[in-house]
């Protein structure tokens, strides 16, 4: 019996062998499973995905993709252990730029350029790719899959703000006297989250900046005890006695929640909260609207992008198929059937896109046109602690700056540790420098 | 070659196994975060330079360490204190007679059976300053005016990580309690009443002696674990306000992670492994007393 067993098997093994060398050439090089990385979890988006994905096999034979979808936080020790283990994903999607310019700078990125070409380079917002530029190599080593913001947009409660509308939150004495009067019981002024999260940080960054500021100076020093800081710590402190008490607390969850659930007359946030209206607080739906965070006396009138981006690793399996699965995200019809997962949250990086039809053809988009167009404008505007200005080079430490949280911890530093603006900037100034020398 | 020669070959083969898991498993990843901890290597590329005793250096001479280290310490000490008692209360009201007593046990377990996400997402959603249900309660009932910032503040962070992780670890102190207290001969009570003792004196010079060993084991082990707690903290502070929460093993994600810093990671990790030594000798001494005890 166990002498029949083997036989069967050997026999099974022997067939298989002749079976795959019978194969024609061209088809076993091709027979691959492909690994696609995502920070979109929404089980819509992933549906999307993997109907994209289904038609790429289709075109490719014997190519099938798996989606991967994880937190932000997760990506780099994922990467960190498939690279250590020779199996890192074809392609990576969303990922955050900071990121990108870290990997690039340690050479573990393959550059894209073909890409871009491909899809034609003039299509893409200018912002975008000056950020994802490697100056000293010449290429981009990413391309930013979607150009949103976050932070830029401020939504506000139009019954609650009353006749003044947008000149409600022109500037910051305006924002703090509208927060101040539409502070209530049960209702916020406003949500300012300074949780020890990416959202606490970079709200800061571009508080920072629309105060005038800069965290590095354009020379490379720190730039982060300056005035301009301080003028934002003394600005957002005066704003918190408007904001929930747990604030401190607080990344994008929590603030979209609050501001949905009806429990903020505004808060800092991205298109999702047209669409979290829609399903979870629809007799809010006519009474919201967007207007760009507002601005400090001497402030830059610039916002921080998202900038999710794709890469294909440089221990990628075949960097050409990679790059035509990447093609195939960028492919318009595919581009707009995932951008509509999530309409107004994922802004399209192709103006073709953003200006197109179709694009525009989605309900969601289509009703709230005029807060779109804000989004899409400030979303323009959009930079990265990467590059703060065309003048500064690129940052190849900011995602080791915001990873270490170490500028929000800087502002809680004066609201909860109770220093002064001046000593919190500077401790932090000090932070920053060390982190640039470790 | 002499049977005595046979059977000691055919003890190193039966052995040879576990020798060969222990090595893969355990002494080859200690060495390497031993070298490690020596280079100032990217996590990323692994490679770098030898820096010799640089990262040691540099950490004992950081403030950020030693508030870890000292956070590590309050909440180590915190939810060991909290855990032993619940988990004994607890053991103790459900070794009495008591209504559906197989259920309560039941259930005792369910918060230690409960994934710790899980558990998180609930409790942020409990701590919660705009829908909370504590908040809400607290308000309803006039004990406070505004909602109490459970987690953005200090030391409520603290305190608050500290309830969640007594409430989620506390039912393993009860069974280990519960089995000991299940074990303790009745007649040690009878004699005891018809000497005239009554409750607190049977308690404190029956029942707590017999606790003893059984505390001391759930104590050791207890602080190991809950020494290199991570995920907990992780998820419902991120270690804020400020520092207020950041322990050691959340230092070590942040060197390794945010900053790519392998080689500090990895020397704050040997340091933590040093301390856990500690107690792990401790431990391994209890656990010969009690052998030799029983065998006695």
């Amino acid at each position: 019996m166990t002498t029949m067993t083997m036989n069967r098997r050997s026999l099974l093994v022997g067939a298989t062998a002749m079976g795959s060398l019978a194969m024609p050439g061209v088809l076993r090089a091709q027979s691959r499973a492909m690994v696609f990385w995502t920070t979109q979890r929404a089980p819509e988006q992933t549906a999307v995905y993997n109907e994209i994905f289904a038609g790429f096999a289709k075109d490719n034979p014997g190519v099938t993709v798996s989606v991967q979808a994880f937190q932000e936080e997760e990506l780099l020790p994922k990467l960190a252990a498939t690279l250590a283990g020779g199996t890192p994903p074809d392609l990576i999607s969303h990922m955050p730029p900071e990121f990108v310019m870290q990997l690039n700078a340690q050479g573990l990125l393959q550059p894209v350029d073909d890409i871009i070409k491909t899809v034609g380079e003039q299509d893409f917002y200018p912002n975008s790719l000056e950020l994802l530029h490697d100056d000293k190599g010449g290429y981009y080593p990413g391309l930013a899959i979607v150009n949103s913001t976050t932070t830029g947009p401020l939504w506000y409660r139009k019954d609650l703000v009353g006749a003044d509308g947008p000149a409600a939150f022109t500037t910051w004495e305006s924002m703090l006297a509208t927060a101040k009067r539409t502070n209530r019981r049960g209702v916020f002024g406003t949500i300012y989250p300074f949780g020890k999260t990416s959202m606490g940080d970079k709200l800061l960054l571009q508080t920072i900046w629309r105060s005038g500021g800069f965290v590095l100076n354009p020379d490379g020093s720190v730039g982060f005890n300056s005035p301009a800081t301080v003028a934002a710590f003394e600005f957002i402190r005066e704003l918190l006695q408007y904001s929930p008490a747990g604030s401190a607390n607080y990344a994008y969850t929590e603030t979209v929640n609050g501001f949905v659930e009806g429990r903020a007359a505004s808060a800092p946030y991205s298109g999702r909260v047209l669409i979290n209206v829609q399903s979870q607080n629809p007799k809010l739906a006519d009474e919201i609207s967007v207007v760009p965070f507002p601005m400090g006396p001497n402030g830059r009138d610039v916002f921080v992008g998202d900038f999710q981006s794709l890469v294909i690793p440089k221990a990628a399996k075949d960097h050409d198929l990679s790059k035509k699965l990447a093609l195939s995200l960028l492919q318009k019809d595919n581009y707009i059937k995932f951008l509509h997962t999530t309409p107004s949250h994922n802004l399209p990086n192709l103006k073709s896109i953003a200006t197109s039809a179709e694009f525009n053809a989605n309900p969601i988009i289509t009703r709230y046109q005029k807060e779109v167009a804000v989004m899409v404008t400030a979303t323009a505007k959009g930079r990265s602690l990467l590059k703060e200005s065309s003048a500064h080079p690129t940052n190849v430490k900011a995602g080791v700056i915001l990873g270490s949280r170490v500028m929000v911890e800087a502002l809680q530093d004066v609201v909860i540790g109770g220093l002064t603006p001046q000593a919190a900037a500077a401790r932090g100034a000090d932070r920053i420098a060390a982190l640039l020398k470790a | 070659m002499t049977l005595a020669t046979r059977n000691a070959a055919f003890g190193y083969l039966l052995m040879a196994p576990s020798v060969l898991f222990f090595v893969i498993l355990i002494a080859y990843p200690l060495g390497q975060t031993l070298v490690i901890s020596l280079y100032h290597m990217s996590t990323l590329t692994r490679t770098g330079e030898f820096i010799g005793a640089a990262n040691y250096t540099a950490l004992l001479q950081s403030g950020e360490f030693w508030n870890a280290f000292g956070n590590t310490l309050i909440w180590t000490v915190g939810c060991l204190a909290l855990q032993l008692g619940l988990g004994v209360a607890f053991a103790l009201i459900l070794h009495g007679k008591l209504f559906l007593r197989p259920i309560a046990r039941a259930l005792v377990l369910f918060p230690y059976l409960l994934s710790t996400v899980v558990a998180v997402l609930v409790w942020q959603w409990l701590f919660n300053d705009l829908y909370g249900y504590l908040n809400y309660l607290a308000e309803e009932y006039g004990v406070v005016d505004g909602p109490i910032n459970w987690l953005g503040q200090s030391p409520n962070a603290m305190i608050s990580v500290i309830v969640v992780a007594a409430w989620k670890q506390f039912p393993f102190v009860t069974i280990a309690v519960l089995a000991r207290l299940q074990g303790i001969p009745k007649a040690l009570y009878d004699a005891a009443k018809i000497d005239g003792a009554n409750a607190w004196s049977r308690f404190w010079d029956i029942t707590v002696p017999q606790l003893k060993p059984v505390l001391a084991m759930v104590i050791i082990l207890r602080t190991i674990w809950d020494f290199k707690e991570f995920d907990l903290i992780f998820m419902m502070t991120g270690g804020g306000p400020r520092s207020s929460t950041e322990t050691l093993p959340l230092l070590v994600y942040k060197e390794v992670f945010p900053k790519l810093s392998m080689g500090s990671g990895a020397a704050i990790a040997m340091i933590m492994l040093a301390i856990m030594l500690v107690f792990f000798w401790i431990y391994a001494g209890q656990y010969d007393r009690e052998e030799s005890a029983r065998t006695r």
